[in-house]
């Protein structure tokens, strides 16, 4: 990871291009004979004119291209150190983004992870052996907690999706500890009443996740991280719950879809 | 404060928080063998796996010193940008056109509406800290 300071402008300033809007103002003083309705009838065409006008140069000022940055700044953080004080930001980037004051040791922990992408599709590892592993590593984990039993579909039962999510998991000092894919449903096809009658979200509030981490340097308290493996919920699922067998490594018979048996996670 | 996935357990002298966050568990101690007897008894019901000193969690970076916490956003920020395709952008003052005139009728609406919604709330999220 490297860094420029102060990274001059790359891309081009888009042009404004200001159409001419006074052709109107000549027609009317030509035809000052021909009576007032046609003064009306510029006026409003002149309106028009104006209101066009207007959203074409709001379209011109507010490009749509997407910007992408040039490949070979992939590995840099740009104009980081904003110095020239005619350039007023109010929020600076080199705030949240400075490097100066951190421990090396915990530098090269946040270097080395934003060194590694984690993919977001499935056909995007497919090439990889540790994401491959990963895979069946997750699979083996829900059939050994048999979360699911493959059954061919019954008449006038639907189906919910599922999707991989990829997820890099690091050691304390920032190397790769290990590649994590798992298994959620996309759930949002149900209906609440219908498909399910509770749902549960172990999620606390930010509010807590703060107080407590303000308290521990208060307290002195010990500060430690605990991670759940297969994070599969223990809870039996009564309600009938089918889903499409995820794209995997090995392949099963057409028609066959997995029928749930175990609480599972949303996305 | 009501929050079901904070658990404490307070006796004379001990203190331990632990606070779940779908599957990433914090342990807030002040006994470092109360912490190996937590972890044991979590061990035995659910596989968990020790991840040390809390350094990342939520897409916060956290490091601990002896003066205090430090936490940041930094890998979140810089993933925000790449989404948005706004990496290698210049910082301004005003982020956006002043001039703009939003109405509910009469006016097209966001290509990706729901992309823009997404964007407004990572951002929500980043001015956690």
């Amino acid at each position: 990871m490297f860094f420029i300071e102060d990274q001059p402008i790359l891309s081009q300033s888009s042009r404004v291009i200001f159409a001419p809007c006074d052709n109107i103002e000549n027609n009317v003083n030509n035809d000052h004979d021909l009576g007032i309705h046609i003064f009306e009838e510029v006026c409003s065409h002149r309106d028009q004119n104006l209101i066009e006008n207007h959203e074409t140069t709001q379209s011109i000022r507010m490009s749509t291209r997407t910007k992408i940055p040039p490949e070979y700044l992939k590995d840099y953080h740009c104009n980081l150190n904003v110095s020239n004080t005619s350039f007023r930001v109010k929020y600076p980037l080199n705030f949240v983004l400075s490097y100066n004051k951190i421990s090396p040791s915990y530098k090269s922990f946040v270097m080395s992870i934003s060194s590694h992408v984690e993919p977001n599709t499935y056909s995007e590892i497919v090439k990889y052996v540790c994401w491959r592993k990963a895979i069946q590593c997750e699979m083996s984990a829900l059939e050994s907690n048999q979360t699911w039993e493959t059954i061919i579909l019954p008449k006038n039962k639907t189906v919910i999706g599922c999707k991989w999510i990829f997820k890099i998991k690091y050691n304390a000092d920032g190397t790769v500890e290990r590649y994590k894919a798992r298994l959620v449903v996309k759930g949002y096809t149900q209906t609440e009443g219908i498909d399910y009658l509770e749902t549960f979200s172990p999620i606390a509030k930010m509010t807590t996740i703060r107080l407590l981490l303000s308290l521990a340097p208060i307290y002195n308290w010990e500060l430690k991280q605990l991670d759940i493996n297969n994070a599969f919920l223990h809870g039996e699922l009564k309600e009938d719950v089918y889903m499409v067998v995820p794209p995997r490594l090995t392949s099963i018979q057409p028609g066959q879809v997995y029928k749930l048996k175990k609480g599972f996670i949303w996305p | 404060m009501n929050d079901y996935s904070l658990f404490i357990n307070s006796s004379e002298g001990s203190f331990i928080a632990l606070l779940v966050y779908m599957d990433d568990i914090i342990l807030a101690e002040n006994n470092k063998e109360e912490i190996e007897q937590v972890k044991e008894a979590l061990n035995k019901t659910f596989k968990i796996k020790d991840l040390g000193d809390l350094r990342y969690f939520l897409g916060f970076e956290v490091a601990r010193s002896k003066k205090g916490i430090m936490m940041n956003q930094r890998k979140y920020a810089l993933e925000l940008l790449t989404d948005a395709g706004l990496l290698a952008c210049k910082p301004v003052v005003t982020p956006m056109d002043n001039l703009v005139k939003l109405s509910s009728i009469g006016s097209v609406s966001f290509t990706d509406v729901h992309a823009y919604r997404r964007l407004i709330g990572r951002l929500m999220y980043l001015t956690n800290t």
